[in-house]
């Protein structure tokens, strides 16, 4: 596995590669396990189809799988042989996970950051914002300033913020997994940081979940890489408006191009049809202002800390310029602007 | 006609597919993560015996994290590894009694590969399919 700290282009073609060399490679989400079987198909497999999508359509009417979690591929009748073969081939799944910006917003106050209301993306643009693509990226965006207040203790802005996500949500038909009730539970535990914490994640969870159920994959995508670059958008602002910035913030913001490589393989792997160069031409754009930020990994090392956690050790060594961070700076906040825009 | 009614199928079916799952993580999982902030991610696949599946996660450093694998019993042990980017483990749950979860912390902000295997099971007739999902919890200190 040596997916780490590859442009674009190579991860493109390493993807290519794998799938040439071994069909039945997935890259996420259970959909694609079942695509192979129906393009392997044989015609005379076709009514057990229409018996077994009119199955399917029943227990939809019936409102009630018989449990949550199981499938059973037995299938009786030999015709079927084929579709239970191809139900035991052993599939491998590739996916991607990057941090959310509620780690983001962690760490820039971790670093001694101060919250600065300016940064955030204005509350009254949230009414302008019209098309799916605006709304799925502002979602992001406001999530992350969501976070951001939250995590400075912002409560009464958190509320707003939280209204803004709820507006673009609803915009989006995702009124299903992020209800009223949301809001009403964010208002109760207004003074319990740890509590909103939680409501927002599960927030974001219930939405990410809903969209993959729904076969909106790209939305979430959208959602989470801009999520990722108002993040760090936000950490290069306040960098940039000290004049004396944290070196742990200006450490924090070039450990990003880490994340990056996986935000990058992520987003791809969500690219259907296209509908996601452009965020990974904004994504290349950030790789190449990361160009001279040289991160070295330490070996990894593993021990029991007193307290039953198991710690790994390795220290990361990172070299950042001032130029670096200017560059990284300019280069996230024009792609920031394209998306808030009106 | 035969094409629409596929996709129509495949369609409902991935559909019912994810219901699944996120009812079963909803109903099954939330528990172990209690003390830490969830993550908003949803990364759940339904896997039969001798899949596999691969998470490419990135950690920060100074973070209490708390790693859980949830998968249904009928897909018996599930092992998870956490592999760095030279391919060494840096922990197997084989080693824990194939426990669910993994708690630790880091130095250094990684990328780190996790490998997912349920295993195989004996010659039968049934070929049970179980949802395994991927949830991070992490606690977050000023």
């Amino acid at each position: 596995m040596k997916p780490f700290g590859l442009k674009i282009g190579t991860i493109a073609r390493r993807c290519l590669l794998i799938t040439r060399f071994n069909v039945m490679i997935q890259f996420r989400k259970p959909k694609f396990v079942y695509t192979p079987y129906f393009k392997l198909m044989k015609i005379r497999t076709f009514p057990i189809l229409i018996a077994l999508f009119s199955l399917t359509l029943w227990s939809c009417n019936d409102g009630a799988v018989s449990d949550e979690s199981i499938t059973n591929a037995e299938i009786s009748t030999e015709e079927t042989n084929e579709v239970s073969e191809k139900a035991t081939t052993k599939v491998k799944e590739i996916l991607h996970s990057v941090p959310s910006p509620l780690d983001m917003a962690a760490i820039l106050k971790k670093s001694g950051a101060r919250y600065d209301a300016n940064f955030l993306n204005k509350v009254r643009n949230v009414n302008e914002y019209s098309s799916a693509r605006q709304q799925a990226l502002n979602l992001g965006i406001y999530g992350a300033d969501l976070s951001y207040a939250s995590i400075f203790n912002q409560n009464q802005e958190s509320i707003l913020y939280l209204s803004c996500t709820k507006k673009l949500a609803d915009g989006l038909g995702l009124s299903k997994a992020f209800n009223d009730e949301v809001i009403e539970r964010m208002e109760m535990n207004v003074d319990n940081r740890d509590s909103l914490l939680t409501i927002i994640s599960d927030t974001y969870y219930n939405l990410d979940s809903y969209l993959k159920e729904n076969d909106r994959d790209h939305i979430s995508a959208m959602i989470i890489a801009a999520g990722w670059i108002e993040g760090l958008y936000l950490g290069t602002q306040i960098a940039n408006s000290s004049e004396l910035p944290s070196p742990k913030l200006i450490e924090r913001i070039a450990e990003q191009k880490i994340s990056l490589n996986n935000l990058v393989a992520l987003v791809m792997s969500y690219n259907e049809s296209g509908r996601l160069d452009f965020i990974l031409d904004d994504l290349q754009k950030i790789e190449d202002a990361y160009g001279s930020v040289s991160i070295n990994e330490a070996k990894n090392t593993v021990s029991e800390g007193e307290d039953g956690v198991t710690q790994i050790g390795g220290k990361t060594v990172i070299v950042i310029s001032d130029q670096d961070l200017k560059t990284l700076t300019q280069a996230v906040s024009e792609i920031r602007q394209g998306y808030v825009q009106l | 006609m035969k094409k629409l009614l596929i996709i129509l199928f495949a369609a409902v079916q991935t559909s019912l597919a994810m219901g699944q799952c996120r009812t079963f993580v909803k109903n099954n999982c939330g528990d172990a993560l209690e003390g830490f902030i969830p993550g908003e991610s949803f990364n759940a696949v339904k896997l039969f015996p001798g899949d596999a599946a691969e998470v490419e996660m990135t950690f920060y450093s100074e973070v209490d994290y708390r790693l859980l694998v949830c998968s249904h019993e009928v897909l018996g042990d599930v092992n998870f590894q956490l592999v760095d980017k030279d391919g060494e483990v840096i922990y197997d749950n084989a080693n824990r009694e194939y426990s669910e979860f993994f708690d630790f912390r880091l130095e250094g902000t990684r990328t780190f590969g996790l490998k997912i295997k349920v295993p195989e099971q004996g010659d039968s007739s049934i070929n049970p399919q179980g949802c395994v999902a991927i949830l991070l919890g992490r606690k977050i200190k000023d």
